[in-house]
């Protein structure tokens, strides 16, 4: 049955229950209103006559007792009459009050109320009776006054009494006029809406279901089925004749092939994810490697700075003891040119000494000579003598000679003192230079190793940051990892549709070029054919070639518009 | 004048005068002095230096290099006296003897020329006087020249200064005695 069809009937039956609704409120209505006559009628007449019938028995029972008192005879008549009278009405209300009791027990009851006032009727009957043989009442004032005045009042009384009653009966049969007349004014009322009603659903009726089935577009058991087939991860199916369905049909064809696109891309994508973040993986763990790697290098380094440190507080120590050295040295050279000061001194003591072994030499030079001649003077007696002067003449010249020597070798030394004590003076303003430079070679090195001490700090801080880093590059590569197995679990799930386009899956082995998307779009494919057994040994990444004016350069097609272009 | 008359020891008595070596024969010394305490005589030659005291004796100096005209000669620790003993001929007729001290700047050795070692004073002519020469003994490679002393001191000289001398001698003599 089509949906068509449904609608329709399903309004039609709307619209025959509601005019079935409306039948039934009329004839309701005619009931409730049958119903109101007949309160009104019977149980309201009824009661209404009952209590007159009652206010007559009364008043007939008044009469009685006031023919009873008369005093007159004309008094006696009229009381008599008034008597009859209400006796009279009493059987006439009875009898049109047993009229209006329809049921058994409401007639029992009236019978029963009939055969009492009989009995009743009897026995004030022969009271009257009685009464007409008595003598007259004595006249006196109270019953002047109770029939006089007292009447009077006591009948205005029961007049308004009697007019009150009347206006209640009068409101009630107003009421109940009212009620038909309201009836009918209803029973038109509901017979126009019951048309308008029956006529308009039929035509939203029709309308609707025109405008439904052009919202849904097609069969909605065909588009559940398609639903189901989408559903189950099937995504091949045809979208022939998109162009002429529509609504939630058309919709849901457009949604099947945009999601089709859209899960051609995401199995790219998602292969590319994979493949990218298991190099991730592999590039975050060289990392990891290279920071450990750094960190070890610079414990190296903290050793050597280390080592480093020991040294120059070793050079800052030698140059402590090398300053003292140096100024130990300066004292001694002072001392030492003192001492070569002596020498030269001494020396010079030694010249003038020999000046006097000269003058001594000179004079026993001069003694020999002087014997000489006077060995010559004594002829050939002085012969002898003669030698020995000339030999002690020899002595005193090689005493001469030799003095002579001395003389000049204390002299030359004199002068080589002189140059050693004038060297070891010259020297002394050096060393104390000396002494100054090691002093700062020394403040120096000790500058060297706050500096060493700086760096060492900087490397251990360093060191914390290469930690750091090769703890967060090795959480990288357990997060690329995941990453790795969470895009293989993608391209798993993705294999759960069924993809359009499946011819090209085979020959495209270079799905990892961005251009091969939009082509692969170009013809039938299952994605979950077989997997690229090069897609996650490629290590070179994604080829993304681009031409000069920044285009990818793999081919437009109509689902271009669909990307940015960066 | 005969050349080894008076030589007969071939002995003499070298000495330097400005660095030449002269030879004086050692008859004629009596004995070498170092320079002793001078007394300057005024009105006496320039030559003349003065006289000293040789044990008690008035001996005049004669400065040699002056009376050669090779200058003064200036008193160095070297610097002898030598002192000469000439036989003068006096007005007493008496052989006395003259002692006469000569500035040398220092005096070298006794040596011995044979006479064939000694060669007679050369000749310049005429003008030139040659007989203060005694002769030219052959010393090594050169000549030194032996001086006649007589000859150098021309008799007016001696004669001063041995009249000077004696004079001296006395008061000398006195002069010491006073002492």
């Amino acid at each position: 049955m089509k949906l068509r069809m449904k609608l329709l009937l399903s309004f039609f039956a709307v619209a025959l229950m509601s005019l079935a609704v409306g039948l039934v409120g009329l004839h309701n209505m005619s009931k409730i209103n049958d119903t109101t006559d007949v309160m009104y009628n019977n149980e309201l007449l009824g009661m209404s006559l009952v209590n007159e019938a009652n206010m007559n028995v009364l008043s007939a029972a008044r009469a009685e007792k006031d023919f009873l008192l008369a005093t007159t005879a004309t008094l006696r008549d009229s009381y008599y009459t008034v008597w009859k009278d209400s006796i009279n009405k009493v059987v006439d209300l009875l009898g049109d009050a047993g009229t209006k009791f329809t049921t058994e027990e409401g007639q029992n009851l009236i019978n029963e109320s009939l055969k009492a006032f009989n009995a009743w009727e009897k026995v004030s009957k022969r009271i009257m009776d009685l009464g007409k043989t008595n003598d007259f009442a004595e006249s006196n004032a109270a019953v002047e006054l109770s029939m006089g005045e007292g009447r009077e009042k006591l009948n205005q009384l029961d007049d308004t009494m009697a007019e009150l009653a009347g206006r209640k009966d009068a409101n009630a049969k107003h009421r109940a006029n009212d009620a038909t007349v309201l009836y009918q004014s209803s029973v038109f009322a509901m017979i126009t809406i019951i048309v308008i009603a029956l006529l308009f659903g039929i035509i939203v009726g029709i309308r609707l279901s025109s405008s439904v089935l052009k919202m849904v577009g097609g069969e909605p058991a065909e588009i559940a089925r398609f639903a189901d087939r989408v559903a189950t991860g099937d995504l091949t199916v045809g979208t022939r004749g998109l162009k002429k369905t529509t609504g939630i049909y058309h919709s849901l064809m457009l949604m099947i092939d945009k999601l089709s696109g859209i899960m051609l891309h995401i199995d790219t994508a998602s292969k590319q994810v994979s493949s990218g973040s298991q190099q991730l993986s592999a590039t975050a763990q060289q990392m990891s490697q290279g920071a450990t790697e750094q960190a070890a290098s610079l414990e190296e380094i903290t050793s050597s700075m280390e080592q480093m440190s020991a040294n120059i507080k070793q050079n800052a120590e030698n140059a402590q003891i090398t300053e003292k050295i140096a100024q130990k040295s300066a004292e001694n050279a002072e001392t030492g040119g003192k001492a070569v000061d002596q020498t030269v001194e001494a020396m010079r003591q030694i010249a003038s000494k020999t000046v006097i072994i000269e003058d001594i030499a000179r004079s026993t030079n001069m003694l020999a000579l002087n014997a000489s001649i006077e060995a010559a003077r004594a002829g050939e007696y002085g012969k002898g003598f003669a030698v020995v002067a000339v030999e002690v003449g020899k002595l005193a010249e090689r005493s001469q000679k030799e003095a002579g020597n001395i003389s000049k070798l204390s002299a030359d030394s004199v002068q080589i003192a002189e140059n050693a004590g004038k060297t070891i003076t010259d020297m002394i303003p050096e060393i104390k230079k000396t002494a100054a430079l090691v002093q700062e070679i020394s403040a120096s090195s000790n500058e060297q190793n706050t500096g060493v001490q700086q760096i060492n700090q900087a490397i251990l801080q360093l060191d914390q940051v290469v930690q750091q880093n090769a703890s967060a590059s090795e959480e990288s590569a357990s997060m690329s990892e995941e990453l790795a197995s969470q895009s293989e679990q993608m391209v798993s799930a993705i294999t759960f549709f069924k993809l359009k386009n499946e011819a090209v899956s085979e020959s495209s082995e270079t799905t990892d070029s961005v251009s091969e998307g939009s082509e692969a779009k170009q013809a039938e494919r299952t994605v979950n054919t077989v997997p690229e057994p090069n897609v996650f040994e490629k290590n070179e990444g994604i080829q993304i070639s681009l031409d000069n004016d920044g285009n990818v350069s793999g081919g437009h097609d109509a689902n271009d518009a669909e990307f940015r272009e960066f | 004048m005969d050349i080894g008359e008076n030589s007969s020891t071939n002995q003499y008595l070298t000495f330097l005068l400005n660095n030449e070596t002269y030879a004086l024969p050692i008859e004629d010394i009596r004995e070498v002095l170092t320079v002793p305490r001078l007394t300057h005589i005024p009105c006496m030659p320039d030559f003349m230096r003065g006289v000293m005291n040789l044990r008690g004796a008035v001996v005049p100096i004669l400065d040699l290099k002056l009376k050669f005209g090779m200058g003064n000669t200036d008193i160095t620790t070297s610097t002898v006296v030598i002192v000469i003993e000439i036989s003068v001929d006096c007005d007493d007729s008496e052989n006395s003897i003259l002692r006469i001290g000569l500035f040398a700047d220092s005096v070298k050795k006794v040596v011995t020329l044979m006479p064939d070692a000694v060669e007679p004073p050369p000749q310049f002519g005429m003008q030139v006087k040659t007989a203060f020469i005694r002769g030219m003994g052959r010393l090594g490679e050169g000549f030194t020249v032996i001086l006649n002393i007589p000859e150098i001191l021309s008799d007016d000289d001696i004669a001063e200064a041995g009249a000077f001398t004696e004079e001296l001698q006395e008061a000398g003599v006195a002069a010491q005695a006073n002492e």
